[in-house]
């Protein structure tokens, strides 16, 4: 569902992108109206940060879940941007750009650790795996700081809403503890947050339209559980949660129309 | 930088769990262990048994307990280091552990009906612990052992109303001068003496409570006319009273019911014994010392063996049977000479005898050598075996343990100079 969302909203900015440039190529040569508008993309390496957290069987057992390894597959976005005050703000040395943008971000990967029974290293007889997806779409304001030749840097901070989905599963270690014990499949479930962004990013100047830029995005994602399906009649007071946090850089590509 | 640090450190405790965690950690926080005595396939019906579950806990923490599948002949009864509604805490990595008291007392009515119940005790953890009670309450059997016939009459018996009826006889090559005889604590053995050649004939029980072929106890060196015989609470040690040479002898049992090694002891003053009984904690053996007129305690080790006895006073007339109920708190002691049955009050420390009330209610009793067993402080059966009367008297108890009335019994008249009995 999540994917889905993501995908759509994509799709959207895409198309309306799309229309834009052809009405730009339809219409005469003096300044449009679209012509502070830009369409962007870009993917990259991700790295997503989480704590340790604790699993909540009864009010008699709290157990740890502690992070070993977080296995990412990366990030992508793609938005829509509208520069403002374009007719005066090029004529600063300085903050000589403020591009506003509405940009959809997708990461995924896998969170893999331990768990500690009551919270004891004596009862480490299990290890977890949570696999999870954040989609967030998010206003972005982008003021640039200065530029350099054709290079560029501006500031990214942005706010705007997050849809975590992640999904939990239990992998029995000890030999001599029952299997039924384990919690086998939590189902995935949607939590909808507020997410925050802020980092720095550069733009290359390819043509007059066309930029080259490079982006690092510290994201706050806010927190995700999942379902609390009982497996295996499992007793469980409440679904681990995990904190989402993304560190992302972004290469990509913008076109001003 | 010391957060990097002690990620570093959790990193590298982490591997190293992971690595010897199959070998160390394999360890479940809470556990139960048992039951002791094992189930038995079959219960009789009338007859009431106690197991024990123990509970382990290796949580540093009170944990509390509620216990579900407990209803109809399975009910929780306290017992000793009882669990309560608690489990109490591991003291750091040393557990704690706790009992949980089963009783098992099938009716008469449920006679054939399985019975399949999950005993599930909830402690607030993952999943509740679990274990199956599984059995098929079957027809209560009395075994009489025949003198005169040499052979083995079986008889079901409504221990509720303590009637006994459809005796069939039972007969082994094996037999030979039968005298007492008793079952295992599971039911599937019956032990029967042969006082002629001084040997133990162990006869497996089937299902349905009747014996089967009989095997010659192995080890027969310790046996001098056994007249008395018993058999531990957890099954695992075998004494008779060695009527000829007035000793005891104590054998192991092991996991197939057979006789073991056994040894000859002389507790204390023994003369003529003619009977042997351990309470239910098996820390106490009470004998009916036949030629002194007196009744025995001696302490049980841990190792089975009798250490030195107490003697009561001469007050019982040439005592040949010997019983206890399961409070510990009531002998039954026929007297051959006086064709009485004293009910003795049991006493803590070294006079352990209390006051003894002797009865013949109705005039019934002709014990000559009969010996007696119980049925869950409800009746006394009491084997006839002077006088040719050939009978079994069932004697109803009253509420403080005393005899009211002895009727006596010979359904299909396969009683021959009955002198022990016994209940499965």
């Amino acid at each position: 569902m999540n994917q889905k969302v993501g995908s759509k909203i994509a799709c959207l900015i895409l198309w309306g992108a799309a229309m834009l440039v052809q009405a730009g190529t339809m219409g005469p040569s003096t300044r449009a109206w679209y012509t502070d508008f830009e369409i962007s993309g870009a993917g990259g390496p991700n790295w997503f940060r989480t704590d340790d957290t604790t699993l909540i069987i009864s009010p008699f057992e709290t157990d740890s879940n502690l992070i070993k390894t977080v296995s990412n597959r990366g990030a992508w976005k793609v938005g829509i941007g509208y520069y403002f005050f374009e007719d005066w703000l090029p004529t600063w040395n300085y903050l000589n750009h403020l591009l506003f943008e509405v940009n959809v971000y997708q990461i995924s990967g896998t969170i893999k650790g331990a768990v500690w029974q009551y919270q004891l290293p004596q009862f480490y007889n299990y290890n977890f795996r949570a696999p999870f997806t954040s989609t967030r779409l998010m206003f972005d304001f982008k003021p640039y700081l200065f530029a350099w030749n054709r290079i560029s840097s501006y500031l990214i901070l942005g706010v705007g809403p997050t849809w975590n989905t992640i999904s939990y599963r239990e992998k029995l270690i000890a030999p001599d503890v029952p299997a039924d014990t384990t919690l086998a499949f939590l189902d995935k479930y949607t939590s909808t947050r507020v997410a925050g962004d802020v980092g720095v990013g550069l733009s290359v100047n390819l043509t007059r339209s066309l930029s080259l830029t490079a982006e690092y995005v510290y994201g706050f994602l806010g927190n995700s559980s999942s379902a609390n399906s009982p497996t295996y009649g499992v007793l469980l007071a409440d679904a681990p949660s995990f904190s989402f946090k993304t560190q992302t850089l972004l290469f990509g590509l913008s076109l001003k129309l | 930088m010391n957060k990097d640090i002690f990620m570093n450190m959790k990193s590298v405790f982490m591997l190293i769990s992971l690595l010897v965690s199959p070998l160390v950690f394999a360890i479940q926080p809470v556990t139960m262990s048992g039951p002791i005595p094992a189930l038995s396939p079959t219960y009789s019906a009338g007859s009431s048994h106690t197991v024990i579950y123990t509970i382990t806990n290796r949580v540093p923490k009170c944990l509390p307990i509620t216990v579900e599948g407990i209803s109809g002949s399975v009910r929780r009864i306290p017992v000793p280091n009882d669990c309560g509604a608690f489990l109490p805490p591991a003291l750091g990595t040393i557990p704690s552990t706790c009992n949980l008291g089963i009783s098992i007392s099938p009716t008469q009515a449920g006679v054939g009906l399985p019975v399949n119940q999950i005993l599930q005790v909830n402690y607030q953890g993952r999943r509740p612990l679990q274990a199956l009670i599984s059995f098929i309450p079957r027809q209560s059997v009395i075994y009489v052992s025949n003198f005169g016939s040499g052979n083995v009459s079986q008889c079901f018996v409504n221990l509720e109303t303590g009637i006994i009826s459809q005796c069939s006889v039972f007969s082994d090559p094996s037999f030979l001068g039968i005298s007492d005889l008793t079952v295992s604590p599971s039911g599937k053995f019956v032990y029967v003496t042969n006082i002629s050649n001084s040997t133990i004939s162990e006869c497996p029980v089937q299902a349905n409570g009747m014996l089967s072929a009989c095997t010659v106890s192995s080890d027969n060196g310790a046996f001098v006319g056994p007249s008395g015989i018993t058999v531990n609470h957890a099954g695992t040690f075998f004494y008779a009273t060695n009527f000829f040479d007035s000793t005891i002898a104590v054998c192991s049992i092991n996991s197939t019911g057979r006789l073991g090694p056994c040894t000859q002891t002389i507790p204390g003053p023994l003369v003529q014994p003619n009977d042997i009984i351990l309470n239910s904690q098996d820390t106490f053996a009470y004998i009916a010392n036949n030629g002194a007129n007196t009744v025995l305690r001696c302490p049980v080790e841990a190792n089975g063996s009798l250490g030195l006895c107490t003697q009561s006073d001469p007050i019982f007339s040439s005592p040949t049977g010997i019983t206890i109920n399961s409070e510990g708190t009531k002998l039954y002691v026929n007297n051959a000479g006086t064709n009485t049955v004293s009910v003795c009050s049991i006493l803590p420390g070294t006079n352990f005898l209390g006051s003894c009330i002797s009865s013949n209610p109705g005039g019934t009793f002709n014990i000559a050598f009969g010996k007696n067993t119980l049925q869950s402080g409800s009746f006394l059966f009491v084997a006839n075996a002077g006088g040719g009367v050939n009978t079994v008297s069932v004697c109803s108890l009253n509420s403080q343990g005393g005899l009211i009335a002895c009727p006596t019994t010979n359904p299909n008249s396969t009683f021959s100079i009955p002198e022990g009995v016994a209940l499965n």
